[in-house]
């Protein structure tokens, strides 16, 4: 029976209320399973990266990959455009725009509603990058809250959740870690994101992304149980 | 001696600047277009000869003494804490019923949107007990309207200003339903006649009048709880609509 | 999108497929790497704990939003900066911090503040951009210093700047990189009263000591909205301790709303009255002729002069009535020397402003106020060495003067805003072809926006230094980012405070600097290297900041223990048997100089222009909420001033079948912006009011939402005739339903 909670601990708890500690993920059942989630991760965690010559040039040779994964979501892949024009465009959704970008790619402002991109949610994001074992590079600037980390986060993690090597409390705490990155943050964010998608005037490279995102989280989301029984996964 | 922290204003100071405001939304997070505090304004009589003079009247949670927010709860979460003489929510059994806030003569209760809950101000207890810092008010007021502190103790500039002014200091009351304020006024302040009776909703006087206090605690915890805050949210909600409307 | 909690059979085989599994996406990329450290960190920083009780430092600063600079204790939280509190030390802001000052958390956590050097691709304002490295944009900044000086010499390149601590570094390097073209924000501002007061006391302005004057006239300034301090603060507290407020202003503004008095009196008019409050006191001998005799020069002109302006005639102009002139002279005589009229700040009203403001200037003399206590003070002797100091280099194929010199006969050597624009559309004398804009932002800030646009594209490179993409960064080629005020470290600057004396202020970081951003010492210290000119910046700031304060241990240990310096020097009997800085020497209550130069010694009254039927004046105001152009996109402050509605009185509203809140079309003869009207009886009939800053580049055409309409796209493009200032007030508008 709870009690006694001030109002500042119910605020910094808010980012955390909403996870149900999950045991596992059927993705982890074998190796080759792990990896192939832990590419898809990785694949959108470049797509929400600023496209210079290196991503771009990744992006460029993941075409194939990429068309693959639309046509499981039953969409077209929409066309890559020229690396200036990509870069003018992530520029204008997620980095700077006149009076404001559209798409705000940090969990924390849309987890910790204070008109501020750092908070508690950013604090455990920061967490769990260290307590995983990794840390930010230097040649990054963006806060780690960031879509494009959080996504690289969850791929890095996926192998920790995987049942081979890891330790059991190790794999816990990667479940539940992998659980609220995919649930707390990347799910609502990413939510916040396609709300926003139908006014904007731009080509339909990132719009199509983010829902082709959306909904690669949600069937995620979905496989919760480490048993990976039919309950999570619809006959057919 | 138990302490009584309290609020003394100069309000005719207040230029309406609005810091107050936006350093109680900073230090405590509060959620877009909802505030703890608020500033009130009175034009003058017509009549008079000074009809150009406008009168700003800075205000929050009067952190009274018995207050009629904690007759309506129904699972005592807010509760008058005799330590420092503030009065708390306990969050743990807050349903977010919303019962306190028509029975709050000055408005000063709303619904957070983003925990559900009923916030008000609590003179930034989070801040005066972790740091021993001021309410954020206090500190950055640049007329230095408010004047805060224990004035239960002599010792504090609080207790002196009130006491030297107790002739002149007013507390805001409506007529129908006094809860002995501690935020006290100096100077002729205006507008005067703004608060208003306290409103207790009548399926939870009902539900009051059947309650022990020792269910009440039980109630907040359980599901029962949550029962509650829907049958709640059903007959009241437009009366809270109303109410966040009013107090802005 | 899948429905609640399954995924189909189908769909999972085929994302766990092993074409994907193999596919070996970005494993040298991203942003993680193998941590150093063999050892997870304690429980101390588990994700279990959210850090909310963890230890709270406390680090001084002082804000940037608006000019006042209060300082402020930045309590910073795990690297995370929570609360700001004001530095109670501080004798300038008197232990305050406003609305924006709280901001300034939301303007450092801010997901729109530039982040990343950034390049235009595509045409100027099409919103088209592609991040630099800082290499890059460095290089390619300097290669179009270059090439520009090259095509058109060094005075090619215009350097502006906003009020910063830094910003006399972007006056450095525009000196030793050899351009005269340094007209800046100052000239939309308050130059025409520095000039008014320069001339009539030698100090442009003296500073008023609000805190022990017992009659305040107060013409237009809003200082219960427009913050100064500590004026605003020291204003309220003489209130309080008997002091006499009168003000001035077409509305009701709050400061009008806490006065003794106020006249709504008619715009442009000012000088009427106080000609007559002089004619009045000088005819009822109501002066110390002492004072007059020993510190004043030109009273007997001043005498003859203001004879006709009597209280009557006065009336007749600003509508105030005549017996309320007279009493207020007496009144205003009576309190003297304590007796003032306030000298304000923002002077950019009209096409006579020099001389409004001077004979402001001369009725204070009058009353013998200046160096006396209540009245106006002399500037505090407190200056720190000059650091770094340094000769700049000549560059012979430089024009011989600045490409605005002459175009009003009182000018200050910077240069004016207006002037120069008009250069450079013109090309007259000279093409000006690049310009480099650090913290300021001229298309919101200068009146007749369409035509700055016609500036900037005329310009054949402009570089943007800024922390939010403001107006003219998104007009500009570069856009570099810059760090917020708690993210920097600073020179020690000194700030003169009227009654609190005068004050020594630094930064240090608060908060290390977030995503990209380099402060213009380390742009401009980057540029210099690549340019030949390294050594006029090859020092840190800290080295910098040693050298100012050689020889002053009491107030680095200040700096250091309180976060800042108050200098109690003494405030009144500066000029004790001292002459003033004027030609004779003494208060000119006729300006021999002007004479001189074929302008009136003594101010003579204009009528401004009457306002045509069914039309209004434009005028622009305050509110403590907001400032310029500077805050319109924080969270917080939006909250407080979501748009700038046009303020319209009721009368005038009916006749238009405005009701208040309904969308408005106001057009004068540059533009026409879409916006709210605000239906009130706090302004006068033929004057409506908006506040700047606000309404997005394609104005005109849309609403947008709550952000407003641009007054600097409706104002046309007036200057002081004598000065070169801005005038904001001389724009006449029409107001229909949208």
């Amino acid at each position: 029976m709870k009690s006694n909670i001030a109002y500042r601990e119910l605020l910094d708890s808010a980012p955390f209320a909403n996870t149900q500690p999950k045991t596992g993920y059927c993705i982890n059942t074998d190796a080759e399973k792990t990896n192939s989630f832990q590419n898809l991760f990785m694949l959108l965690s470049l797509i929400f990266s600023y496209p210079d010559d290196q991503i771009y040039q990744e992006i460029l040779s993941t075409q194939y990959t990429t068309r693959e994964l639309f046509q499981i979501y039953n969409r077209s892949a929409p066309d890559l455009l020229r690396q200036e024009e990509l870069q003018a465009e992530y520029i204008s959704l997620f980095v700077n725009n006149y009076t404001g970008i559209p798409l705000i790619p940090y969990a924390s402002w849309h987890l910790d509603p204070d008109g501020r991109i750092t908070g508690n949610t950013l604090d455990r994001i920061q967490n769990i990058i260290l307590e995983q074992g990794y840390q930010i590079k230097d040649s990054n600037s963006e806060p780690e809250d960031h879509i494009s980390i959080v996504l690289e986060l969850c791929s890095r993690i996926l192998q920790f959740t995987a049942f081979s090597e890891s330790a059991p409390e190790k794999k816990t705490k990667a479940n539940q870690d992998f659980s609220w990155l995919v649930e707390t943050c990347l799910g609502p964010m990413l939510q916040d994101m396609q709300e926003k998608i139908a006014n904007l005037a731009c080509s339909d490279f990132y719009p199509l992304f983010i829902l082709l995102s959306r909904d690669f989280i949600s069937d995620v989301q979905a496989l919760s149980d480490l048993t990976c029984t039919e309950k999570n996964i619809a006959g057919n | 001696m138990k302490s009584q922290y309290a609020m003394i204003i100069d309000s005719s100071k207040c230029i309406d600047c609005k810091a107050c405001l936006a350093a109680c939304k900073q230090v405590n997070d509060l959620p877009e277009d909802h505030w703890r505090n608020w500033i009130k304004y009175s034009e003058q009589d017509p009549q008079s000869a000074e009809t150009h003079l406008v009168h700003f009247q800075p205000g929050g949670c009067m952190q009274c003494n018995t207050p009629t927010c904690v007759e309506a709860c129904p699972t005592r979460a807010t509760y008058k804490d005799e330590r420092d003489g503030t009065v708390k929510i306990d969050y743990g059994l807050c349903i977010g019923c919303g019962s306190c806030i028509p029975a709050c003569p000055y408005g000063a209760r709303y619904r957070n949107p983003i925990t559900r809950k009923v916030d008000k101000c609590d003179f930034c207890d989070f801040w005066r007990n972790n740091f021993g810092l001021e309410p954020a008010c206090v500190s950055t007021c640049p007329t230095k309207a408010r004047i805060f502190g224990d004035i239960h103790d002599p010792k504090t500039r609080a207790y002196q200003v009130l006491r030297e002014n107790s002739d002149r200091v007013v507390r805001l009351s409506n007529p129908q339903t006094e809860t002995k304020p501690n935020m006290f006024y100096l100077k002729n302040t205006a507008p005067k006649d703004w608060p208003k009776p306290a409103r207790t909703p009548d399926p939870i006087k009902a539900m009051l009048c059947c309650l022990t206090p020792g269910l009440q605690g039980i109630l907040g915890a359980s599901i029962l709880g949550a029962l509650v805050m829907w049958g709640k949210q059903i007959f009241t909600r437009s009366e809270e609509e109303q109410d966040d409307r009013e107090s802005e | 999108m899948n429905n609640s909690n399954k995924i189909s059979r189908r769909r999972f085989l085929a994302l766990a497929g092993s074409g994907l599994a193999s596919a070996g996406i970005g494993g040298h990329l991203g942003n993680l790497k193998a941590r150093a450290e063999d050892t997870l960190p304690t429980s101390d920083n588990s994700t279990q704990e959210p850090g909310n009780k963890d230890k709270l430092e406390s680090r001084f600063s002082f804000c940037n939003i608006c000019p006042n600079k209060c300082g402020l204790i930045a309590r910073v939280q795990n690297n995370r900066v929570v609360r700001l509190d004001p530095n109670p030390e501080h004798s300038k802001s008197r232990g305050m911090i406003c609305a924006r000052g709280n901001a300034g958390i939301q303007q450092l956590y801010d997901p729109d503040r530039l982040k990343y050097p950034l390049l235009r691709k595509g045409k100027r304002g099409e919103g088209k951009w592609q991040r630099l490295s800082w290499e890059e944009a460095l290089d390619l900044a300097a290669k179009k210093f270059r090439d520009i000086a090259d095509k058109y010499t060094r005075c090619g390149w215009w350097f502006t700047w906003g009020a910063d601590a830094q910003a006399h570094f972007v006056h450095r390097f525009a000196n030793v990189f050899g351009s005269y073209h340094i007209a800046n924000h100052e000239s939309l501002c308050f130059w025409t009263r520095n000039r008014g007061f320069l001339d009539v006391f030698g100090e442009g302005p003296p500073y008023p000591d609000v805190l022990n004057s017992k009659y305040i006239i107060m013409i237009g300034a809003n200082r219960f909205e427009s913050l100064i301090t500590p004026d605003s603060i020291d204003l309220m507290t003489a209130i309080q301790q008997g002091s006499k407020l009168v003000v001035l202003d077409p509305r009701r503004t709050k400061t009008a709303a806490r006065a003794h008095e106020w006249f709504p009196v008619k715009p442009g008019t000012d000088m009427a009255f106080i000609l007559a409050l002089m004619q009045v006191i000088i005819k009822e001998r109501l002066y110390d002729p002492e004072v007059i005799h020993k510190e004043t020069t030109g009273f007997n002109d001043l005498e003859k002069h203001v004879r006709s302006y009597t209280p009557e005639w006065a009336a007749r102009e600003t509508g105030i009535p005549a017996r309320d002139i007279r009493r207020i002279a007496r009144e205003m005589a009576k309190a003297a020397p304590a007796a003032m009229v306030y000298p304000g700040r923002r002077s950019s009203t009209y096409t006579n402003s020099t001389e409004i403001w001077r004979s402001f200037a001369i009725l204070n003399g009058l009353l013998g106020n200046f160096d006396r206590p209540g009245g106006l003070l002399a500037r505090q002797d407190l200056s720190l060495h000059e650091a770094k100091s340094y000769l700049a280099p000549w560059y012979e194929d430089n024009p011989k003067e600045r490409a605005d010199a002459h175009k009003a006969p009182l000018m200050f050597e910077d240069g004016a805003m207006q002037t120069m624009r008009d250069a450079v559309i013109n090309e007259d004398p000279y093409p000006v072809k690049g310009l480099f804009a650090y913290h300021t932002n001229p298309m919101q800030a200068m009146p007749n926006r369409e035509k700055t646009r016609r500036m900037l594209e005329n310009m054949e490179f402009v570089i943007s230094v800024d922390i939010k993409m403001s107006d003219t960064a998104w007009m500009s080629d570069l856009v570099l980012p810059a760090p917020s005020a708690l993210e920097r470290r600073d020179p020690a600057s000194v700030k003169q405070a009227g009654s609190a004396g005068a004050c020594v202020y630094t930064r240090d970081p608060v908060v290390p600097p977030l995503f990209d951003s380099k402060s213009v010492f380390e742009i401009l210290q980057g540029l210099a290297k690549r340019l030949d000119l390294g050594k006029f910046f090859d020092f840190g700031l800290e080295e910098y900041r040693e050298e100012q304060l050689k020889g002053m241990p009491e107030v680095k240990k200040a700096l250091r223990e309180k976060g800042v310096y108050n200098h109690n020097g003494s405030l009144y009997g500066l000029y004790k048997d001292k002459p003033l800085r004027t030609s004779s020497g003494k208060i000119e209550l006729s300006s021999a100089r002007y004479k001189d130069k074929g302008l009136d010694p003594i101010p003579v009254y204009e009528r401004p222009q009457e306002v045509p039927q069914n039309s209004f004046r434009l005028v622009v105001g305050r509110n403590a909420c907001y400032t310029n152009s500077n805050t319109q996109n924080n969270w917080l402050l939006l909250q407080f001033v979501p748009n700038n509605p046009l303020w319209i009185n009721p009368g005038a509203a009916k006749k238009l079948g405005i009701r208040d809140g309904d969308q408005i079309k106001v057009s004068s003869s540059v533009s026409h912006v879409l916006t709210v009207a605000k239906v009130t009886q706090d302004i006068r009939e033929d004057t409506v009011c908006m506040w700047s800053g606000f309404g997005n580049i394609s104005d005109g055409l849309t609403l947008v939402g709550h952000k407003g309409g641009s007054v600097a796209e409706l104002l046309e493009d007036h200057i002081d005739t004598l000065n070169g200032n801005a005038a904001l007030h001389e724009t006449f508008v029409t107001v229909k339903q949208a």
